[in-house]
């Protein structure tokens, strides 16, 4: 710990990319169907015919997290939302508190550019996942987090564009 | 109006984009209908296409049509904007491949093979153009 404080960008980013990797491990989809009588890849089938598991065929309530290799487009499509959150989570916090080096620019991206596209590609596929068919499923908690975490990112890595640049011979807040 | 002639980095691209356009409407998985436009995949498939367009439309307007368009879209200049798609559609592309489905189809092959396209004609495009990100 070196006493830096990140900017109000920062914290934004740290925590958004916190809330988005736990709320991956919760609740992504509930079916409150489908088991009995039905193998996985029938029900899988079915979700991606975009057809309701008939009632009945199965028993009780199933939840599936972003890391559930049993749900239908579930891992590792719905974890990348979070992995992108930790990417940028991590840089802020490396270079903020524990004063880590890293190259100005990755493959010709300055590090805000690169929050910005991370932000905005997390949003994007939380957008999709709104929109897609589920098969009779309903969003668990962890979605919504998740969804709420993704804006963040994206409002993260805007505020950080927009932050004015540092003073010579000051090192960044970030 | 000003047509130019594409470059070896530019036609991969628009071929790549063309390709995964046309894969989009193929089933990624058997067991039904199941291309990334049916209920069930879109429009989280559909962003493989999107990207692919983005990026064929680009050059195509540019190379093709003549189309004058500005040179950054905020702080992204067009070869960055390439190579995020590029990579995006790549790790997409990718995430359809494992995920657990009922039985591979020969859309998600033909998106995973445009995605290649794409990255190698983006990366391409990095060197043709002199940007320094690559090499």
């Amino acid at each position: 710990m070196n006493g830096k404080k990140p900017s109000p960008a920062g914290i934004v980013i740290i925590a958004a990319g916190a809330v988005a990797l736990i709320a991956s491990f919760l609740a992504f989809y509930k079916y409150s169907s489908g088991g009995a009588g039905l193998s996985s890849a029938q029900l899988n089938a079915y979700r991606a015919a975009g057809i309701a598991i008939p009632k009945g065929l199965g028993g009780g309530s199933v939840s599936y997290s972003a890391w559930s290799n049993s749900g239908f487009l579930l891992f590792p499509l719905a974890i990348l939302p979070a992995l992108l959150g930790l990417v940028m989570a991590l840089q802020v916090g490396l270079t903020t508190f524990a004063d880590v080096k890293l190259p100005a620019r990755v493959l010709g991206f300055d590090w805000m550019q690169i929050h910005l596209v991370c932000g905005a590609q997390a949003l994007l596929l939380m957008l999709a996942y709104l929109l897609v068919n589920k098969g009779g499923a309903t969003y668990g908690i962890g979605y919504w987090l998740m969804f709420i975490a993704s804006i963040g990112l994206v409002v993260g890595a805007v505020m950080l564009s927009r932050e004015p640049a540092p003073a010579a011979g000051t090192p960044p807040a970030i | 109006m000003d047509k130019q002639k594409p470059t070896t980095a530019e036609l991969t691209i628009m071929i790549a984009g063309a390709v995964m356009l046309v894969g989009s409407f193929i089933s990624f998985y058997s067991g039904g209908s199941s291309s990334a436009w049916s209920t069930g995949l879109f429009p989280v498939a559909t962003l493989l296409p999107l990207y692919g367009v983005i990026m064929g439309g680009e050059i195509a307007l540019t190379r093709l049509a003549g189309v004058h368009l500005p040179e950054r879209i905020g702080t992204f200049t067009w070869e960055q904007l390439h190579l995020a798609l590029a990579f995006f559609s790549a790790i997409l592309a990718l995430c359809f491949l494992i995920t657990n489905n009922p039985g591979l189809g020969g859309g998600v092959f033909i998106e995973l093979l445009a995605a290649a396209g794409l990255v190698y004609g983006a990366v391409m495009l990095q060197k043709e153009r002199n940007t320094g990100a690559i090499g």
